[in-house]
């Protein structure tokens, strides 16, 4: 039997979130605690929205995307700080629409940040000049393989003494070598200079 | 699934993979591509360096580009591909690696490359080869071969030439490409 100011389960499902995040004030908790001892359908509720905080909280961190960041801010009229407040025509008439909302908006931003935050997403991808997409990782692997490259390329070269390369390419160097040669320093030298 | 979806589907799969193969035809036909696929890495190997880098190549370029290094993304364009194939050596492999060595070498020959460096040092052979078109280097091939130790074939393709390859060393790397430059540059004061 209901005591005066027990809870119904249409206002406990509206302080659900909060309660679960521990952010309901001390009389407001143990009023949902009390309904709670008594309501299957309530706990299971809560239940589900644990497990919906559980996932969220298992993502990993990572840096926001700087092309979602822009687009948040873009979307936002430049501020991306405060989100707006929700249509009161979103809020429905009762307090289980609202729920419903709230835990399809919960599953909305999940859906959201798993597209955003997963590796391999937003700023994880390249696209090159013939529209092919590259994953970050894919590309640091194919840089170390061609600095591999250019380090054993450029040390086989580096290897042989001043005097044997001074012989070989006074002989056999072909005009467009040394030329490039001359180009390279003389960039280097202006550089530095 | 609709039979416009189906067609255009086709459609793309098709151009997608004779533009895949079109791509790779045109490495393949540069006369700076030299072919390492034929060589054999033995079976016991320790260790393996297989590296094929050819569409990377752009989308290193593009990543350059996207950081605003335009400089380096210039000099990745031009590369077209970079082929290398090495690995340790042991006795079951001397034999056949010995035989793969002096094969490249005749092979290089018979192609007309232009031999840049040559040493061969107590059955050590250092060998770096070039390709050129109309005067402008189109390939490099690199042979290193340390019987016992370890060999390494190398095969660069592209509008290059040895200043794109040591401004590209150069932006990897600097302190270990200076010495190198240094070379250079004593060579043209003597």
């Amino acid at each position: 039997m209901n005591r005066p100011g027990d809870l119904k389960c249409t206002d406990v499902e509206v302080l659900l979130a909060e309660y679960a995040a521990g952010e309901l004030s001390a009389a407001q908790a143990a009023a949902v605690s009390h309904h709670l001892d008594r309501c299957l359908a309530c706990c299971a509720e809560l239940a589900r929205e644990q497990e919906l905080r559980l996932t969220l909280e298992s993502l990993p961190l990572v840096t926001c995307p700087k092309r979602a960041t822009r687009a948040l801010a873009a979307d936002d009229g430049g501020d991306i700080s405060g989100a707006q407040a929700p249509s009161n025509d979103l809020l429905g008439r009762n307090g289980r629409l609202k729920s419903r909302w709230a835990a399809a908006a919960g599953l909305a931003a999940a859906a959201v940040l798993l597209l955003v935050l997963l590796p391999g997403n937003g700023d994880d991808l390249v696209i090159d000049s013939d529209g092919r997409t590259w994953q970050r990782t894919e590309l640091e692997s194919a840089r170390a393989d061609l600095k591999w490259t250019l380090t054993l390329t450029v040390g086989v070269i580096d290897r042989t003494e001043r005097n044997a390369m001074a012989e070989v390419f006074g002989r056999k160097l072909p005009q467009t070598i040394t030329g490039s040669l001359r180009n390279v320093l003389n960039n280097v030298q202006g550089g530095q200079g | 699934m609709s039979a416009t979806r189906v067609v255009f589907t086709a459609i793309l799969l098709v151009g997608l993979l004779t533009g895949g193969l079109v791509f790779a035809e045109k490495v393949e036909k540069s006369p700076g591509y030299f072919d390492l696929n034929w060589i054999k890495i033995p079976d016991g190997a320790d260790e393996i360096q297989d590296i094929d880098l050819k569409a990377a190549l752009k989308g290193l370029a593009a990543e350059a580009r996207e950081s605003g290094d335009d400089e380096f993304a210039e000099l990745l364009s031009l590369v077209k591909s970079v082929r290398v194939k090495g690995f340790s050596l042991d006795k079951d492999s001397a034999k056949e690696t010995e035989q793969s060595v002096q094969k490249v070498q005749n092979m290089l020959k018979d192609q007309g490359w232009d031999s840049m460096i040559y040493l061969k040092d107590d059955g050590e052979i250092v060998n770096v080869t070039t390709k050129s078109v109309d005067g402008k280097m189109v390939g490099v091939t690199a042979v290193v071969y340390e019987p016992g130790d370890a060999v390494v074939f190398v095969n660069v393709v592209g509008n290059l030439n040895l200043g794109t390859l040591l401004n590209l060393a150069h932006n990897f790397d600097e302190d270990d490409f200076v010495d190198v430059l240094g070379d250079f540059q004593n060579y043209d004061d003597d």
